[in-house]
């Protein structure tokens, strides 16, 4: 039977350190044990988190040890260069002429503009022109080189400087046939 | 030590009351000196922990949802949040295209589109007619034309007006909701360069979650503003690519070079594409420990490297998302244009793997070295898309 109203236990742990080795003392031994405490602790949980990980069958995962890096891209390949099929326009000839057609707005109809790109674009850049306005065409002429970014064998992109902005152009290959497939604007 | 300071109090509790300086003055030195010599190590390990439990176990923290606009009143003459790189002209005129959506009912996909669009056309300026800087007779937030039956030259400068004519010929575009943004976007605009809106659909998810309470991450396509379910693509255009356990997170402390997200599921679960895109990589990568090729049409060990099948998109905005360790040849091919949501694959365990899940890492800048790669859990959380089984 407890008569007296009992202080936790921990307290005690720290007043008999106290008493033994003095105020001063005593704190930064307490603070010693708080630091390890938490240092093993944090440690103990990370390592319930490598366990989790070599115990997780369905998971796929992978322990510290293992000598392989890890299980995402072992390495990640450069870009392939575009492939042009034999007899085909290279990517940066169907950009420049597509640009230049793109530019060519001013006393055109909006048809005989669509139909001027229309050989040189995918099925779903042509979809998207069908109701486009080519006095929204902001600039005039290319004034520079066309710079190509390679994304895939079959996937480039072609800035084409202007004399208002940059014009990005996405080139996708089928069967080594290229054609625009996107238009991107961006003004100077 | 001295005096009655040391002394506990009754019960064993120490008070503070009555502690001489120097007492106080040898606490502080210690606890200063204590987090100097071993803070940045208790303060790693706590970090290192908090992240791993994070993304390893916690399944239902990494899938919680802050906000999906569940208080999204915009008031664009009220007080509005600072958003990067904006000045509070563009920001007024972003609250006042989200509020006009909201009055009439337009679901919150439709509030990112438009302000992706103001951004390319105005970059959310009111413009004047700028005569021969701009395009012809263009005026105000989407460069609409009077000429063109958009409005004459006064409606159209009036932000609230020219949102309302977006909004209005928005919705007489059949499945605008779940369609490419820059295709819902040109089918509005006509422009000549159709596909320059994808480009702003993170920044214009960004102004919508800043401004309206979280609202690009609640579902598209529906009015009333409510987190995903999985499996439904969010206003920001993004979902999860596969509803699963997350086994493993990004670069824990235990496995710093994993540079994803795993997401344990049985073999032949359908991946999905997180976002509309175009597919760059379709490949096999799987070599024994001599770098012998290995077969990524049986199953890999964790004695075999690589990512086994796996495909990589490039999204708007220079976003990568990569898929690893399919169970058969992807589903898709390289130069593939696809839509969010898309069957990518089925779950395997080729490559690198010991069971079967999917490995999936997202990228930005363009980059797809592991520079580039972030951490897939508050990101698919940021896009109201979170990884994870759902509590």
């Amino acid at each position: 039977m407890r008569t007296q109203p009992h202080a936790p236990r921990g307290y005690s742990y720290a007043s008999a350190l106290l008493r033994r080795f003095g105020l001063r003392y005593g704190i930064s031994l307490g603070l010693v044990v708080v630091v390890i405490v938490v240092i093993v602790v944090a440690r103990a949980g990370d390592h319930s988190t490598d366990s989790l990980v070599q115990r997780g069958a369905d998971g796929g995962l992978v322990p510290s040890t293992s000598p392989i890096p890890d299980d995402g891209a072992a390495s990640v390949p450069a870009p392939q260069p575009p492939s042009t099929s034999p007899g085909s326009a290279t990517p940066q000839t169907v950009a420049s002429r597509f640009a230049t057609a793109w530019l060519r707005h001013t006393g055109v109809t909006a048809a005989a503009w669509r139909a001027s790109l229309a050989a040189l674009s995918t099925d779903r850049l042509d979809g998207e022109l069908a109701n486009a306005d080519p006095q929204t065409v902001p600039a005039d002429r290319i004034t520079g080189p066309v710079a190509l970014t390679d994304h895939a064998v079959s996937f480039v992109e072609a800035d084409v400087p202007t004399d208002a902005g940059t014009l990005t152009l996405s080139l996708l290959a089928t069967g080594g046939r290229w054609q625009v497939d996107a238009i991107d604007w961006e003004p100077a | 030590m001295t005096g009655p300071a040391g002394q506990p109090g009754p019960g064993g509790v120490i008070t503070a009351r009555g502690w001489p300086r120097r007492a106080i003055l040898a606490l502080a030195g210690t606890v200063v000196l204590s987090l100097l010599c071993c803070g940045g190590v208790v303060s790693a390990y706590f970090f290192g922990g908090f992240a791993g439990a994070a993304s390893n176990g916690a399944d239902a923290a990494s899938a919680n949802l802050t906000a999906c606009g569940q208080h999204a009143d915009v008031t664009p003459d009220g007080t509005l949040p600072t958003v990067s790189s904006l000045d509070r002209e563009q920001v007024r005129d972003a609250a006042i295209i989200i509020k006009v959506g909201q009055d009439r009912k337009i679901p919150p996909r439709g509030w990112v589109i438009a302000i992706a669009t103001a951004l390319q056309e105005s970059r959310l300026h009111n413009l004047p007619d700028l005569g021969a800087r701009n395009d012809h007779d263009s005026i105000g937030l989407f460069q609409q034309r009077p000429s063109m039956g958009w409005g004459t030259p006064d409606q159209v400068a009036d932000p609230a007006y020219a949102t309302g004519k977006f909004y209005d010929k928005l919705v007489t575009i059949a499945g605008w909701q779940t369609m490419p943004l820059t295709q819902a976007a040109q089918d509005v605009q006509r422009s000549a360069y159709p596909d320059a809106y994808a480009k702003h659909e993170a920044f214009a998810t960004e102004v919508v979650n800043a401004l309206a309470d979280g609202a690009a991450r609640a579902a598209g396509s529906v009015v009333a503003l409510q987190c995903t379910n999985p499996g439904q693509i969010a206003a920001s255009g993004w979902t999860v690519p596969l509803v699963a356990r997350i086994s493993s997170g990004f670069r824990t402390p235990s496995r710093p070079t994993h540079n994803g997200t795993d997401l344990a599921a049985p073999k032949g679960a359908v991946i999905h594409a997180a976002a509309d895109g175009v597919v760059t990589i379709v490949a096999c990568q799987a070599h024994t420990v001599s770098g012998a090729p290995y077969s990524c049409d049986r199953d890999g060990s964790l004695a075999i490297s690589g990512c086994g099948w796996w495909a990589e998109i490039q999204h708007a905005g220079n976003i990568i998302t990569r898929y690893c360790h399919m169970m058969s040849r992807p589903l898709v091919v390289v130069g593939q244009r696809v839509t969010a949501g898309q069957p990518v694959g089925h779950v395997g365990m080729s490559g690198h793997a010991d069971g079967p899940h999917c490995h999936f890492e997202v990228h930005t800048n363009g980059d797809d070295s592991a520079a580039g790669a972030i951490d897939p859990v508050p990101f698919m959380n940021q896009q109201g898309a979170p990884l994870g089984v759902r509590p």
